[in-house]
């Protein structure tokens, strides 16, 4: 299951401007019992390093950010869909 | 340079934790990555086209060596001389397949929808891969009869 999150960087390595992108998340879902364990269970960090382009300037930059994940909602991938809308106006 | 921005609910929750230029190793992995997309296409192409002249050459050399291998005046019984012609014949079938993997492929998609862009690209490469696998398998397969368990001219 695909899931549009958007992530904002604020300082451009490049332009030195804003940007905010859109990230295509995708997400295995695990149909499970839910427990009492399950209620006290915290989502776990997963770190991506991804590469952008910067909208201004056409050139490319990495940026390392971390998702949220649980056992019954895992991370299967991570793609950047490009800048917002707003941006590109 | 480190920043840390948190957007969204706590779902659906990004955190950046830096952003850089693009590192050189990085760079020439994306680089890699930019090659190996383009050029998977004209590879598995290229590689059709040389498995075609490979089969096509290999059935009158196997012809060539079975001439010189046997003795003058040897007639073969059916079952024996049935089985000297199926690797011609599989070489035969597999540059067959080969020539189909080597078609071009006929498919529409607008380039701006990336999404059309990729299926195509996807459907070209696995298509390809089925041909190139079978004509592979059925080239192989030619081995079997010179196996020792099928004596040829015992």
């Amino acid at each position: 299951m695909k899931a549009e999150e958007k992530l904002k960087i604020p300082d451009c390595p490049i332009c030195r401007g804003e940007h905010t992108y859109k990230l295509k998340v995708e997400r295995t879902y695990v149909i499970e019992r839910l427990t009492t364990n399950d209620l006290t269970k915290s989502s776990q960090p997963a770190s991506f390093t991804r590469i952008f382009v910067c909208p201004a300037k056409n050139e490319k930059f990495q940026a390392t950010f971390r998702l949220y994940q649980t056992t019954s909602a895992e991370i299967k991938s991570v793609t950047v869909g490009g800048v917002t809308e707003d941006e590109e106006e | 340079m480190k920043k840390n921005e948190k957007m969204g609910n706590s779902n659906t929750e990004v955190k950046l934790e830096s952003v850089e230029p693009l590192s050189p190793h990085n760079e020439a992995l994306y680089e890699t990555g930019k090659e190996i997309l383009k050029s998977s296409i004209s590879t598995a192409r290229d590689f059709c086209k040389f498995m075609i002249t490979v089969s096509i050459g290999a059935i009158p050399i196997y012809l060539g060596l079975l001439g010189f291998v046997l003795p003058e005046n040897v007639v073969l019984p059916a079952t024996k001389l049935f089985l000297s012609v199926i690797p011609p014949f599989l070489f035969l079938i597999s540059s067959i397949i080969f020539i189909i993997g080597y078609f071009p492929q006929v498919d529409y998609f607008s380039l701006d929808i990336i999404e059309e862009i990729k299926d195509a690209y996807e459907k070209t490469i696995q298509r390809r891969r089925k041909f190139i696998n079978w004509g592979i398998i059925l080239s192989l397969w030619n081995r079997l009869p010179q196996c020792p368990n099928l004596p040829l001219f015992h």
